[in-house]
């Protein structure tokens, strides 16, 4: 007993009351509770009904479990244990402390490394791809980059054709013609028409 | 119990699905990305064909063509993307394409996008935009729309024209219906210089 039970016996008491009747205190307790008992009108009122109490209930009959119930529990039981067989391995026991935990810290160990490898780089996962996968991947890669460079010489002729011609060369070449006639020459302009 | 395996498969589906989106979101935010989608330029149309190659396809098919084709390996293994749709036009709907090739281009440039040649000849409409990062070409997106055909191009990753345009005067290609491919559907038509 503490100091601070000494000091406030009369809740120490009403915690104690079971064992004080049962004559479980050490003789030391026990000597305390009596010395307070005897002075303290409410705890020893107290006491007294406790003590009524488990006398009242010593006395009562034993009552049989009706064999309804029994057969109930006995049947849920049954039918629980079968479920656990059913289910074959205890799931719930790889979540139990302490197993769950490092198990977690592994799962989430693994994918951050796979995440981290995937983001740095190294590899993606393959898929599977066939052989034919593979062909006509590499005729559509072609298609595609010779439908690219069709685009590219189509716009670059007709540049050619209605930009470049009209409006640049042949304007320079009956320039040139212009200014190799005006000189008499007109074996020059020729010769200036194939440099051309 | 039931609640903590729930949240640990809800965590793994997280992560898988992190990782396996991981590589798509990250192409869709490349400048060179244009999403077909958003220029609204299928309108009705299903494409007459689609082309679209990534990824460790890509990666795959660069690695096959090592050996037998080392100009296409030296293209495809700096590229992140190609992708196609062609659609099938006529007389009603390719006064529409046209418009809307003129609608793209501004768009594209309004995102950074050059366009580098604009051609158009008797209702036939031509462009090539760029996208560049520094001095490097980053995409690439062709648009071509003649009076039965439409074709837009989309090529992702770092892009030498020089080299695309050699190659692709260098290549001899099989029409794509001619192939036994029933996956997909095929275009009408294959051009040839």
């Amino acid at each position: 007993m503490t100091q601070l039970e000494r000091d406030n016996l009369c809740p120490w008491l009403n915690e104690n009351v079971e064992r004080f009747l049962d004559g479980e205190l050490n003789p030391s307790e026990t000597s305390i509770a009596e010395e307070h008992l005897a002075t303290c009108t409410l705890c020893a009122q107290q006491v007294e009904f406790a003590g009524q109490i488990s006398s009242t209930l010593r006395t009562l009959p034993i009552v049989d479990c009706p064999d309804s119930v029994t057969e109930a529990v006995y049947e849920k039981v049954a039918v629980s244990a079968l479920k656990r067989s059913m289910q074959g391995f205890d799931w719930g026991r790889l979540f139990t402390p302490p197993v769950w935990r490092p198990a977690l810290i592994g799962v989430v160990s693994v994918g951050l490394v796979a995440l981290i490898a995937v983001i740095g780089g190294r590899r993606d996962v393959v898929p599977a791809y066939t052989a034919r996968d593979l062909a006509r991947a590499r005729v559509e890669a072609k298609w595609a980059l010779r439908l690219v460079n069709q685009v590219g010489e189509r716009a670059g002729a007709q540049m050619r054709n209605e930009l470049l011609n009209p409006r640049v060369i042949r304007p320079v070449i009956r320039a040139v013609e212009t200014e190799a006639a005006k000189r008499g020459s007109k074996r020059d302009a020729q010769e200036v028409r194939n440099e051309g | 119990m039931k609640g903590r395996i729930i949240i640990l498969g809800a965590m793994l589906a997280l992560l898988l699905g992190a990782t396996a989106g991981w590589a798509q979101d990250n192409l869709e935010k490349h400048p060179g990305y244009v999403d077909f989608k958003t220029l609204g330029i299928s309108r009705d149309l299903e494409p007459t064909a689609e082309v679209n190659i990534k990824g460790s396809l890509l990666r795959l098919l660069a690695g096959s063509a090592a050996e037998d084709d080392p100009q296409l390996k030296s293209v495809l293994k700096r590229l992140l993307a190609i992708r196609v749709e062609t659609y099938e036009l006529d007389s009603l709907t390719a006064g529409g394409y046209q418009k809307t090739a003129e609608n793209v281009a501004k768009y594209l440039e309004g995102r950074g996008w050059e366009t580098i040649v604009s051609a158009r000849e008797r209702g036939e409409r031509a462009k090539i935009c760029i996208k560049t990062e520094g001095d490097a070409i980053v995409g690439l997106f062709v648009m071509s729309v003649e009076r039965d055909e439409a074709a837009f191009v989309n090529i992702v990753g770092n892009i030498d024209p020089d080299e695309i345009g050699k190659l692709g005067r260098d290549l001899d290609i099989s029409p794509l219906d001619s192939m036994d491919l029933p996956a997909k559907k095929s275009p009408k038509k294959t051009k040839s210089h």
